[in-house]
């Protein structure tokens, strides 16, 4: 009997993970998934760039200096200046924080959406399941840069609208995911109980199963601030994201550049690196992070 | 086999999207370059068609790729 309580204590102690604090948490990312922790040294230094671009930035990235178009990089200008002789570099800087506010807010309304559209289906079920499952099958029969070059199509070019037009194919492919999860959490004891404690279906949604869908919903946003920010530049190539003063790593590649692409192959060059730098890194801390959080991957 | 065939279909869509961008870099005369121009002119009738006809062409190769499991593994039937 003594020896049965014993291992009851000993399973429960040994199931109960002792919580960590942040520190921990990043040191052990660091160790176990060096490659997450670059990407996430990248998208640090992406933010760090957006944040002070002010300061940072050598030049005015609007004002170009016409006795200086298409200078080679130099002392001067590290990564040489336009058909307008603006700096590409004060470009890239002040472009990092177009490329960071529609990714994360694109991501950010998608998933967010997404997940709420999710939880709803599998939680209540039935009709309601059945007509948003099939809503969001038809969402999902574009192809999701399709979708997203007629919506802005639709709303006219500008910063907001392509926010809006890279947040909406966003929707169903999260809602997908997050319902997948709902539909076990739903079977699981504890919502039972809390049911039959008399707690509300909002309540239980909200407060019980909510909470526990966070894991897939960080993965669903880190894996689609990526593709958002490939999206953006996609569209501002297309003429349909930001306008043209607008320092955008897309817009920077298109316009002019493509017929300069001999004479001054740098005004093309550094913004495409800048973009695929961006998506690497958010792709590789994504990655790591989907093997952090899931259980199922997790090794020891 | 099975997941190789799945992602012919999720590439499908990918490329169709690439294909936008593709052929707008290279000046070639296809449905994505096609989308881009209607879009630029604001000429709604022809992106709608147009992206219908993605739509359909994308609906009916994961049609495709779900009836060709079956083909694969015999033990998948479809009732």
């Amino acid at each position: 009997m003594a020896t049965n309580i014993e291992l009851a204590h000993a399973s429960a102690s040994a199931t109960l993970a002792p919580r960590r604090s942040f520190a921990e948490v990043a040191a052990r990312f660091v160790r176990t998934k060096p490659l997450g922790a670059a990407g996430a040294v990248i998208i640090l230094g992406m933010l760090f760039l957006a944040v002070f671009a002010q300061m940072l930035a050598p030049y005015d990235p609007y004002v170009g200096d016409y006795g200086l178009q298409f200078a080679r990089p130099s002392a001067e200008h590290w990564f040489g200046t336009d058909e307008f002789g603006r700096d590409v570099l004060s470009r890239i800087m002040y472009g990092a924080r177009i490329a960071l506010f529609v990714g994360f807010f694109a991501s950010f309304i998608g998933c967010t959406i997404g997940a709420l559209l999710g939880v709803v289906s599998a939680y209540w079920g039935g009709r309601v399941d059945l007509l948003l499952e099939r809503l969001m099958d038809i969402l999902l029969a574009f192809p999701q840069l399709i979708l997203a070059l007629a919506i802005a199509s639709i709303l006219g070019p500008s910063v907001q609208n392509v926010v809006i037009a890279i947040s909406i194919p966003v929707i169903p492919r999260a809602a997908r995911v997050v319902r997948a999860s709902v539909l076990s959490i739903r079977e699981f004891v504890y919502v039972e109980s809390a049911r039959a404690l008399g707690v509300g279906h909002a309540r239980v949604a909200l407060r019980h199963i909510l909470p526990n869908t966070t894991a897939p919903y960080i993965i669903m946003l880190t894996a689609q601030l990526g593709a958002a920010i490939l999206a953006e530049a996609a569209l501002s190539y297309l003429g349909l994201g930001a306008a043209e003063p607008t320092p955008s790593w897309g817009l920077m590649l298109s316009g002019s550049a493509p017929s300069y692409a001999e004479k001054a192959p740098w005004i093309a060059l550094f913004p495409g690196i800048a973009i695929s730098l961006g998506v690497f890194g958010f792709n590789l801390f994504g990655d790591s992070l989907r093997d952090a959080l899931d259980p199922k991957l997790r090794k020891g | 086999m099975l997941p190789v065939i799945t992602l012919v279909g999720t590439e499908f869509a990918f490329l169709i999207g690439g294909l936008v961008v593709t052929e707008t870099v290279f000046t070639l005369n296809g449905v994505g370059r096609f989308v881009v121009d209607a879009v630029a002119h604001r000429d709604y009738p022809v992106v709608q068609a147009l992206i219908f006809l993605i739509a359909f062409g994308f609906v009916v190769v994961n049609l495709l790729v779900d009836l060709t499991y079956a083909w694969f593994d015999p033990r998948i039937r479809y009732r």
